[in-house]
């Protein structure tokens, strides 16, 4: 949660309203495990937490490499489906919800699609003046919903692959609490 | 072969509805379009909608996804609609009537995927979605799903190289993706007070999907263990005796 916070003031200084974005949902998402782990002793053993910060520190970074256009749309946009995962991981792990992999794999494209447009709409909100000179133009936020869209079918296809070769059929809270996945 | 269902006002929306379309479609590839949306890009995304209006007609027409008329005619009007004032020149004459159309499309897609949702939660016993993840999951589909049509768009216009979409300020798809937001809001904020689990279910065997939703239900569920369960034999069995 400490390093989303972080994360999330880099990218604020930066303007990188994807990645804002993404930390923002982080640090809710956090929280809330925090909270439950402090209140329940509930505590959320899932790799996704772990590859989801690392994936926001290589978002994070991308400006600081210099890297621009479609490269840093990709790297920028990669959190999205990973913070997705995560969302769908506190929605099992506390709302007591229960997925299979097929559903899984749905839900996760459609929630980075949606954390695609939430970031648009950030956009909208932190960088008016750029959209207004037009600095900010409509291709740049449509390449970064492909670039969105493109890493998400990609991410979920390979988790996918993992978790038939892990055999696990039913993703359930006992299984993201205890450490089973 | 047409099931029972099937009435006279189906073939109206299978036959009419995308007739009218294919009409548009023609007129704006001869060029009788207004506003300042090329001929090519009017062309297609009336065939475009011309074909996504069949969809519900024909699940009807084949007996897998009987839809009432009540969901039926909104969502082929809105379709309509799009490719209609499209044709006319009302998103290039009236500022407002692009978000209008946004957030009415987006609150008939977050019904679709209430109701979609609402078919698995009912109908399987494996799958859970408690009520806050069912909302919440209903909310950010939808925004998802309007993310897609902002990216068909895209598409489009990349496929006919029309600049439309690529040259405009940004605020086109911003203020779109904002209402997209807005419409699925209002849905799952009406669906959070009217949400009632049984009653639900009840309103989704009215749409006489029943049968293939119950088959489709247990054969989700057959998925979600492993053979070697003792419940599976079971379940094989419960999926042999519905589709007798």
């Amino acid at each position: 949660m400490i390093l989303s916070i972080i994360l999330l003031v880099i990218n604020l200084r930066q303007t990188e309203t994807i990645t804002v974005t993404s930390c923002a949902i982080c640090i809710v998402l956090f929280g809330i495990s925090s909270y439950r782990s402090i209140v329940r002793e509930e505590h959320l053993r899932v790799w996704i937490t772990v590859v989801t910060l690392i994936s926001l520190v290589i978002g994070t970074l991308s400006p600081f490499l210099g890297l621009k256009g479609t490269v840093a749309a990709f790297l920028e946009t990669l959190p999205n489906i990973f913070v997705a995962m995560l969302i769908i991981a506190e929605m099992i792990a506390f709302m007591g919800m229960r997925q299979d992999r097929m559903l899984f794999a749905t839900f996760s494209v459609f929630f980075s699609m949606a954390i695609a447009s939430f970031a648009a709409i950030v956009t909208y909100v932190i960088r008016i003046e750029e959209i207004r000179s037009e600095i900010i133009v409509n291709n740049d936020i449509i390449v970064q919903f492909g670039a969105s869209f493109i890493t998400s079918v990609v991410v979920i296809i390979l988790v996918n692959r993992i978790m038939k070769k892990q055999n696990v059929r039913l993703i359930t809270k006992e299984a993201l609490l205890e450490g089973g996945l | 072969m047409r099931n029972k269902a099937w009435g006279h006002l189906d073939n109206v929306v299978l036959y009419v509805l995308p007739g009218i379309m294919l009409v548009f479609s023609a007129m704006g590839f001869l060029g009788y379009n207004h506003g300042s949306s090329t001929e090519w890009y009017v062309g297609f995304t009336n065939i475009f909608c011309a074909a996504m209006v069949t969809i519900l007609p024909l699940l009807k027409r084949k007996g897998w996804f009987i839809a009432p008329y009540w969901l039926i005619i909104p969502v082929s009007l809105n379709v309509m609609m799009y490719g209609i004032s499209l044709f006319l020149g009302f998103y290039h004459y009236f500022w407002w009537w692009d978000e209008f159309t946004h957030m009415l499309s987006s609150m008939l897609v977050a019904i679709l995927v209430f109701i979609a949702l609402g078919a698995i939660e009912c109908h399987t016993d494996h799958i859970s979605l408690p009520k806050p993840a069912f909302l919440l999951a209903t909310f950010l589909i939808t925004v998802g799903i309007g993310n897609a049509w902002e990216l068909f768009e895209g598409a489009v216009d990349f496929l006919v190289s029309s600049n439309h979409m690529q040259d405009i300020d940004a605020f086109d798809t911003l203020t779109d993706t904002t209402m997209d937001a807005v419409g699925a809001l209002i849905v799952v904020a009406i669906g959070a007070v009217t949400l009632r689990k049984r009653r639900f279910c009840k309103e989704i065997s009215g749409m006489w999907f029943e049968g293939r939703m119950a088959v489709m239900g247990k054969r989700w569920d057959r998925r979600c263990i492993s053979p070697d369960d003792p419940e599976y034999e079971d379940i094989c069995e419960e999926i042999g005796r519905l589709k007798d």
